[in-house]
């Protein structure tokens, strides 16, 4: 009876428009996230992902201080951050991961600084960290859905230029395409990803959602397009699951999305056909017992033959 | 010296390149003739790669001239296919052989699917190189020979006429290395004019028709029987030359 009464809550709780919009909102950054994430994961912008996560802080601070739009300010904090990256790092005695270690945390600094102003300081803090998807408006999901159709149809747009620049920058090079260019790009879409993704997961976790469902599907395939395929549908997936247990669990929607990605990963890590722990332990007995079979060839024979 | 001859697949002038600040070479004047495999020699840090990556366009240059079949680089991109040094990609990457060799005709059809022309290339330059059966493999679970064979089937599905390739020996047994040598000459006997880098002396002394001798600046240059003297050997590697004589030629230390 219990059960069936919390269900029936639950069930409540679905039909609830603040909730479907979330649930929207969910999946189509996960799918979001599976396709941009791909290029992330091969080029292995991990860092630089978080980095720019982090740095767009400062704008959604300043953003949600003025009630202006989150989405500009974050926008224009992570693009002058990236300048300021490039910038210092031109410096001789700065390397490029030193550069965004120190602006990076920076600007994150300077988000945090400017909030603590807020008078609501916590609940602001926490909700701009790790995301509000249930603050979900209707028009929130529209603009994450253009961003969302802009990011795909120029990924499919730029498809050879991205997986060159990524598999064979010189060779691109070589062909006259514009691998700087395409470079920028890459760094573009993941910021724009970065910045709709915010209000789902927050500054600090969008990352994990980024690259996890990325890198999940690269555990499971040999092949770009499947590759994305994949990383669309796990991170579509992560971002149902994580939603729908989040409520009746009562835990923070964002950081179980993430929980759900990563749970996803491990076991794709342990039991992928190709690439698991799993079935190469099963090789690697067969090819140790292959070994002890054919020990038993009467090698002595052999030697004397020759 | 009449630079719009056809005789010569890249004609170097005066060519200087800086590299971070040092003077990576010297007004190198040469010709690479067309219908040749010509080796370019010399020690690590002789400028080897980087007078390669200029010719392909890839460096900016200091000074002097580069024409490719008497055309200046920017005009000849068709013309020339650029092979990267292996350790360049990372072999892990989620392609299979024949997604490699269709990079090859990207350089024509940017967007929207492969025309089925295009990929009938890619497939007979695979074929061209001994590996049309390991097609749909993923290219991590090749070999250092046959991940070169397929850098070449992609600069071959390039359709140009020069190829030029850097250390494509490098990390190669020597089994693997005599066979990539025979497929550069199957492909010069197809009217490919061949330009690589190597370190290995011998090899070259037996398997290039000429030898561009550097070390930052142009040493020698010529067929090898003319050019591969202990003079611009030594000249070449200054004291680090350790050499054996006999019929397999010299060893460099």
């Amino acid at each position: 009876m219990i059960v069936l009464s919390l269900w029936g809550e639950y069930a409540d709780v679905l039909a609830k428009g603040f909730f479907q919009r979330a649930l929207i909102e969910s999946v189509l950054i996960g799918i979001l996230c599976g396709i941009v994430g791909t290029f992330v994961v091969l080029r292995g912008y991990a860092f630089i992902g978080d980095a720019l996560a982090h740095a767009t802080f400062p704008g959604v601070a300043i953003a949600y201080l003025w009630r202006a739009s989150v989405l500009g300010g974050a926008l224009a904090a992570g693009f002058v951050t990236s300048f300021l990256i490039g910038w210092v790092a031109r410096h001789r005695k700065v390397s490029n991961d030193t550069a965004i270690g120190v602006l990076f945390a920076g600007a994150f600094a300077l988000g945090v600084v400017i909030v603590s102003r807020a008078t609501t300081y916590t609940k602001d803090i926490s909700s701009l960290l790790f995301g509000d998807v249930i603050g979900v408006s209707q028009r929130d999901i529209v603009i994450l859905l253009v961003t969302g159709v802009l990011i795909v149809g120029t990924v499919a747009f730029c498809y050879r230029d991205l997986l060159l620049a990524a598999f064979d920058p010189t060779f691109a090079a070589a062909i006259g395409r514009p691998v700087g260019l395409i470079d920028a790009l890459t760094l573009g879409l993941l910021t724009l990803t970065i910045v709709v993704g915010l209000q789902t997961v927050g500054n600090i976790l969008i990352v994990a959602l980024v690259v996890t469902p990325s890198a999940t599907a690269r555990l499971l395939t040999d092949r770009v397009p499947v590759m994305m395929l994949l990383g669309a549908t796990i991170g579509g997936l992560s971002g149902a699951v994580g939603l729908l247990a989040s409520y009746p669990l009562e835990l923070a929607p964002g950081a179980t999305i993430v929980i759900v990605a990563t749970l996803a990963f491990f076991l794709a890590l342990a039991l992928s056909p190709k690439h698991g722990w799993l079935f190469s332990a099963i090789e690697r007995r067969r090819k140790v017992e292959d070994g002890r079979r054919m020990v038993k060839v009467p090698l002595t024979q052999d030697w004397e033959k020759r | 010296m009449n630079g719009s001859s056809n005789l010569e697949a890249v004609s170097l002038r005066d060519l200087t390149v800086v590299y971070r600040d040092v003077m990576a070479l010297e007004q190198v004047t040469v010709d690479v003739a067309s219908g040749a495999v010509t080796g370019i020699i010399g020690p690590n840090g002789a400028g080897k790669t980087t007078l390669l990556k200029t010719v392909a366009g890839l460096h900016p240059t200091a000074g002097g001239t580069i024409r490719i079949f008497g055309g200046p680089v920017g005009a000849s991109r068709e013309r020339f296919a650029y092979v990267p040094q292996r350790e360049a990609v990372d072999w892990q990457f989620p392609v299979r052989v024949i997604d490699v060799v269709r990079m090859g005709r990207f350089a024509r059809t940017r967007v929207g699917r492969l025309r089925r022309e295009d990929r009938e290339i890619a497939s007979a330059a695979l074929n061209d190189v001994g590996m049309a059966d390991l097609s749909s493999r993923q290219i991590g679970e090749l070999s250092g020979g046959q991940q070169q064979r397929v850098f070449i089937a992609r600069a071959l599905a390039q359709q140009a006429d020069l190829l030029i390739l850097d250390e494509p020996f490098a990390g190669i047994d020597a089994a693997s290395q005599e066979s990539i040598y025979q497929l550069l000459h199957r492909l010069k006997g197809l009217g490919k004019t061949v330009l690589l880098s190597t370190h290995d002396l011998t090899t070259a002394r037996y398997h290039c028709d000429d030898a561009i001798f550097l070390n930052r600046r142009l040493i020698a240059a010529g067929p090898v029987e003319e050019t591969f003297s202990l003079e611009t050997l030594e000249q070449t590697y200054g004291g680090r030359l350790l050499h054996l004589h006999g019929d397999h030629g010299v060893l460099v230390r």
